[in-house]
């Protein structure tokens, strides 16, 4: 057996070392440079999604607890956390539903998603705005054929994948986690606590 | 020849990571669906391979013989890192088209390979001809298929509908078979021309 040297050893450390911390600067410094740009990008795409849930919205007003009067941001129910609350009000003001912006675990990772409610508490639309779901399998629950069917579902369904959700084929994992968000964004806007929905 | 020239040259035809070579076929047939997504591929393609081998040749004498590969990776992946935050910061459509194929940069097989075949053991100068003549010939491959798939299988380029819609496209050139038999065909005309013109070099 070769002898191990311990210098040796030292040396490459040193020199591995060294380089991966020049690509650390590297990256850190790309990173807070277009850092902005991908938040900006990433608001974009939510408002994107808003507007396809609500066409005939007028404007998107950040909804309010009445409790506390504080902006609803990073509620935490189950494993699901809800970024913003938006009501969205037609021409005259009145309120036509509510749009949450929501993350939740999926199978490869964060799923982020944006789903609207009418106010007479169905599920208007649901849209995924980022996903990295397995390509050709989990990634399908951003189509519309997989997203269509929670359209008009009642707060008071069930949402159980094979029961009242179709899963996708060979994607049980990603199906169940959005589903399992969609429920438990529902749980919160149903809890008369949280207060989002008068 | 000039060996500048001879080592730009052979990246296109006798070298051509694509065709000859066969490495990296994965992005390649997987995003020539249309040609804008190639042409973004091609971009950021280019960008990490004239990165990395630019970068490693120019260290080359620091690394040690032991830990190369990991070394290899670092570079390969923090330029792949790089391009993926400025697609999605200012390409965002793209970004999305693109997928997962930006990520999967990082294993492509032309830039390790390249990198471990050729940068490693020659000067910066020379890398960075050898890295523009892979990204070109990539480039050639990859614009190529989708420029026939997307106008055989949609009817457009780079998005401009080219035939009537009364002329059905042959919507299997879209699907992936359609990258296979494009990619075929190329590579057998390729094969083809380069045998002549060899078999003419040794007659001379």
């Amino acid at each position: 057996m070769k002898k191990i040297n311990l210098k040796e050893i030292i040396n490459l450390g040193f020199v591995l070392g060294i380089i991966s911390m020049v690509a650390a600067v590297l990256l850190g410094t790309t990173y807070s440079i277009t850092k902005p740009a991908i938040e900006f990008q990433r608001k974009l795409a939510i408002e994107e999604a808003q507007k396809l849930i609500f066409p005939d919205a007028f404007s998107f007003v950040s909804a309010v607890n009445p409790s506390t009067d504080l902006e609803f941001s990073d509620l935490k129910i189950g494993s699901t956390t809800i970024k913003t609350i938006y009501e969205a009000k037609d021409k005259d003001g009145n309120s036509i539903g509510y749009v949450v912006n929501a993350i939740t675990p999926g199978y490869g990772g964060s799923i982020i998603f944006v789903i609207g409610f009418t106010n007479d508490q169905k599920i208007k639309n649901v849209k995924v705005t980022e996903q990295i779901e397995t390509p050709g399998l989990g990634a399908n629950i951003a189509k519309r054929s997989f997203l269509d069917q929670f359209q008009d579902k009642s707060f008071s369904d069930l949402f159980i994948v094979r029961q009242d959700v179709k899963a996708i084929t060979s994607a049980t994992i990603s199906s169940k986690a959005l589903t399992k968000g969609i429920k438990e964004v529902i749980d919160l806007m149903k809890d008369p606590k949280a207060g989002v929905m008068k | 020849m000039n060996k500048y020239a001879e080592i730009f040259i052979r990246g296109l035809f006798k070298e051509n990571p694509v065709l000859i070579l066969m490495i990296g076929l994965c992005s390649v047939l997987a995003v020539s669906v249309n040609v804008v997504n190639a042409i973004g591929m091609l971009a950021a393609f280019s960008f990490v391979m004239i990165g990395s081998e630019v970068s490693i040749s120019a260290i080359r004498k620091w690394i040690p013989n032991t830990i190369r590969i990991p070394i290899f990776i670092i570079a390969i992946g923090s330029f792949t890192t790089i391009i993926q935050f400025l697609l999605a910061g200012f390409l965002p459509a793209l970004d999305k088209s693109l997928g997962v194929f930006v990520p999967l940069i990082v294993v492509n097989c032309i830039i390790i390979g390249r990198v471990e075949a050729f940068s490693f053991k020659h000067t910066v100068l020379e890398s960075l001809v050898d890295s523009i003549g892979m990204s070109v010939g990539y480039g050639i491959v990859i614009v190529s298929i989708a420029a026939i798939r997307e106008l055989l299988g949609a009817g457009t380029l780079m998005g401009i509908q080219i035939f009537t819609p009364a002329m059905k496209p042959a919507l299997i050139l879209i699907l992936p078979p359609g990258a296979f038999f494009v990619i075929g065909i190329e590579i057998a005309i390729l094969n083809h021309y380069l045998k002549k013109f060899e078999s003419k070099g040794t007659k001379e």
